[in-house]
């Protein structure tokens, strides 16, 4: 997808690629450092991987409508304080009018500001892209992002408190290893590692392993 | 100075000036309409946001010494003017805009310099140090608790809680109000279980509160979670008997996040050792008809 | 790499040992373990054999198991998932469930080892990485319920679980740890035959030592490092002025002697060397003076690991630098 020139890919082809064929996390090792701090149950990740949703198409559909009149020289910044605008009405807006929500999720909706997979997604597609692709490409990103942050919770929730989406299924925490940041890590590691000779096999040993590392 | 050069080492192009001021253009707009649009939005939720949060709050006050309709809730707001070197304290009827106001100034040295009683509406100390608030509740005209305002750093933000104590200033409970700590790991500091340690605990001993990274025992831990879980009536026999074992140990540390932890802590013994004191020298003062009214 | 000949690969640079073979090396370690580890079982009883045993256990089957879901050729021969797994045991609480001990080893192997290529590529020890493991999973059995030890078929075992020397050295003082390892046997029964509570293999300084001079006297590890591991705990110790009760109690030597020697994870030149044994020592001071745990040999270990590709490149002899490089 260099440019316009090219026809933009199918909603249905979006939505795979996002999550699965560039999954944010496990594809592209994107916005690792939410992935392992708060994916210690299932429900912090479902929770986190709604607000990037939110954030990720309002942001996405910003760009796409605004792509003519941003100059390219200062796209990062501006693209910046469009996600960072977003993420600010959007927690304001929940503090005043559903105080007992904002109370579960306002610290998630704080952290999203500094996410490389929201930027990335609008310098690498929504700034290139007609609205309804950009749209469908922000749908499967985050719901990507927040498939792969619930199964890395499942791992962590279940191995390290015991328990699957706050249901106890053992009284004794089994190995409290994998509640902790380090557990995160090999959490993430061991489930990349997973999918990628998944992938390998599925493909007959054709396909890229993960790229490496991101920040953010 | 030397040349401007690129990344490689190539002389840098000289800026035309059209094309910067276009960024410059294109830049200003941008912001212009992002402070519009938050400028807006805030406007739009300020005051629903105060409302909301001022429920919370009411809520916690009495949801934490268990009022009853009846009972009556003094709040006293707390200035520190370092200039003059005295702290004010205005106290009046909790979540009554149209209440009078009285006035109490210290001196640093806990001597009264002034105490005025000032009409409904005054308006608010300004340039002066905001300290913790803290209300004084009342049912059937005995003294039933209060609840302390308190701030501490903690990972990365302000953590704001309040703390309520019983009438022998003894700790009823500890409510996490406002934290931007991880969730997952920090943000397990306002979970009731962790929250519920600081229970029961005498001044005495929250003074000497200590934070340690050691496992919590299990029976405690147990403990902890049927006391947090009971509503109302009598505390779990269970918790009353290990607290006797555990309210002169230290607070054990939420699993990697011992920062966090040491914050609240920290929080805690500092809002309750300042309170104690100051009590000393409010509580004469305040038994007069500005708060009992 | 060819992924079909795991072969032992040293790093450049002067060895004094390229002769001998891995398996050999191997199982001249574990052989001179094997004093420290009977008296660890003798002294701790019934469970500080299964402890061994299931650690053993659990690293060769692990290794086996990787192994054969890669198609790679079985190694066990050669003796390092053996000596993963004595290792690991050695440095755990005797009274440790042993199905933990089993845990701790498949962690050690599988994702300390195998998961980097197998014996030669991986960056940190595999036993130090699974009692790290171990030590953030099963906390309070790794830290707790610490036996006095008493000669096995002596008498009868009571259930006395006390601290380790050093946990009470940082909870309740000099006084206090001095007493608690000279009241049963006399300090130099306490520090040397391991008359007192501690993880099975470092009880018995002789012992340890004994295997040490073993390896020492086959060449098999050159005095570079433990010395200055130990040189490296006695200054930064020597301010809390009890820098004797530092040398000599904790996992201190095994991990000088066999742990921090490992050839794959350590640095290669004698000058290198020294820094990687001073950097363990200094940080085991530290961590054990000012840190969170009372022991620190462990994590100082892995983290010097991290360090050693880096103190092989500052510390590289003269001669392979290139006039005029910007090294």
């Amino acid at each position: 997808m260099s440019e316009t020139t090219e026809r933009p890919p199918g909603a249905l082809q979006l939505l795979f690629n996002g999550i699965v064929s560039e999954n944010p996390v496990f594809r592209l090792a994107l916005s690792l450092c939410p992935a392992v701090a708060v994916t210690t149950t299932v429900a912090n990740g479902f929770i986190l991987g709604v607000a990037v949703l939110a954030v990720q198409v309002l942001s996405s559909l910003t760009v796409a409508i605004a792509r003519g009149v941003i100059h390219p020289r200062v796209r990062i910044p501006v693209y910046t304080i469009i996600i960072a605008v977003w993420v600010s009405a959007i927690d304001m807006a929940l503090a005043a009018f559903v105080p007992a929500l904002y109370a579960q999720v306002g610290l998630y909706i704080k952290l999203i500001v500094a996410f490389a997979i929201i930027i990335s997604r609008l310098e690498v597609f929504a700034s290139r892209q007609p609205l309804v692709p950009s749209f469908w490409d922000a749908v499967g990103m985050g719901l990507g992002f927040m498939i792969a942050l619930m199964v890395i919770g499942a791992l962590r929730e279940v191995l390290g408190a015991g328990s699957f989406f706050g249901i106890v299924l053992f009284k004794t925490k089994p190995l409290l290893f994998f509640a902790l940041p380090a557990g995160g890590f090999f959490s993430i590691a061991l489930l990349m590692a997973f999918f990628n000779a998944l992938e390998r096999k599925l493909t007959g040993g054709t396909a890229k392993p993960a790229a490496g590392g991101h920040h953010g | 100075m030397s040349e401007l050069v690129q990344i490689d080492g190539a002389p840098r192009p000289k800026a035309d000036p059209k094309v910067v001021a276009g960024i410059a253009m294109n830049l200003v707009l941008v912001c212009a309409v992002s402070a519009i649009v938050l400028g807006g939005v805030y406007v739009g939720t300020e005051r629903y946001q105060r409302e909301a949060r001022l429920a919370g709050e009411r809520a916690a006050v009495s949801g934490m010494l268990a009022l009853g309709a009846d009972a009556q809730v003094t709040e006293v707001r707390q200035y520190l003017d370092p200039a003059k070197r005295e702290v004010r304290y205005l106290a009046k009827q909790y979540g009554d805009e149209s209440a009078p106001t009285r006035t109490l100034v210290f001196g640093l040295d806990g001597s009264l310099r002034e105490a005025e009683a000032a009409p409904a509406g005054a308006a608010e100390p300004t340039g002066l140090e905001e300290l913790g608030r803290l209300f004084v509740a009342k049912q059937g005209g005995a003294l039933a608790g209060f609840v302390l305002e308190g701030e501490s750093r903690g990972y990365k933000n302000r953590i704001r809680f309040f703390v309520a104590l019983d009438s022998s200033l003894a700790v009823l409970g500890v409510r996490v109000l406002e934290h931007e700590e991880d969730p997952g790991l920090g943000a397990e500091i306002a979970t009731p279980v962790f929250r519920a340690q600081f229970t029961g605990r005498t001044p005495d001993e929250i003074a000497a509160l200590g934070v340690t990274r050691d496992p919590m025992p299990e029976d405690w831990h147990a403990a902890l979670a049927a006391y947090a879980s009971s509503t109302g009536g009598e505390a779990p026999a269970d918790w009353r008997s290990l607290l006797e074992r555990e309210r002169t140990k230290p607070i054990y540390a939420v699993t990697g996040a011992t920062i966090s932890s040491r914050a609240l802590t920290r929080g805690v013994k500092g809002t309750v050792d300042h309170f104690r004191r100051r009590w000393a020298l409010l509580a004469p003062r305040l038994e007069g008809e500005g708060a009992s009214r | 790499m060819s992924e079909n000949n795991p072969t032992f690969v040293l790093s450049p640079g002067p060895h004094l040992h390229t002769e001998e073979s891995t398996s050999k090396i191997m199982w001249w370690v574990n052989g001179s373990l094997a004093p420290a580890v009977l008296w660890g079982v003798f002294v701790f009883g019934f469970n500080a054999a299964l402890v061994v045993l299931a650690s053993i256990a659990g690293a060769v089957l692990t290794e086996f198991a990787s192994q054969k879901a890669l198609g790679r050729r079985p190694t066990l021969t050669d003796g390092s998932a053996v000596c993963t797994g004595l290792l690991l045991a050695l440095t755990v609480n005797p009274n440790l469930p042993a199905w933990q001990a089993f845990l701790g080893a498949m962690f050690a192997i599988g994702l300390g080892k195998m998961i980097f290529g197998g014996l030669g590529f991986n960056l940190f020890n595999p036993a130090l990485l699974g009692r790290a493991f171990l030590m953030a999973t099963f906390p309070l059995n790794m830290t707790s319920g610490w036996a006095m030890p008493r000669p096995w078929f002596g008498a009868p075992l009571d259930a006395v679980t006390t601290a380790t020397p050093l946990a009470v050295l940082k909870e309740q003082g000099i006084e206090a740890a001095v007493q608690l390892v000279t009241s049963p046997a006399g300090l130099w029964n306490a520090l040397a035959l391991g008359f007192r509570p501690g993880s099975i293999g470092e009880v018995s300084l002789v012992l340890v030592a004994l295997g040490g001079g073993i390896l020492l006297a086959r060449r098999i590890i050159t005095l570079a490092i433990p010395l200055s591991v130990l040189a490296g705990v006695a200054l930064s110790t020597l301010h809390t002025g009890v820098p004797l009760l530092h040398l000599m109690s904790g996992g201190l030597w095994i991990g000088a002697f066999y742990m921090a020697t490992d050839y794959v994870t350590s640095p290669s030149t004698t000058r290198a060397q020294i820094a990687f044994g001073l950097l363990i020592g200094l940080l085991t001071g530290i961590i054990r003076v000012y840190g969170g745990y009372p022991e620190g040999i462990c994590y100082a270990i892995l983290i010097a690991n991290a360090m050693a590709p880096a103190l092989d490149l500052w510390f590289r002899p003269r001669r392979a630098a290139i006039a005029g490089s910007p090294s």
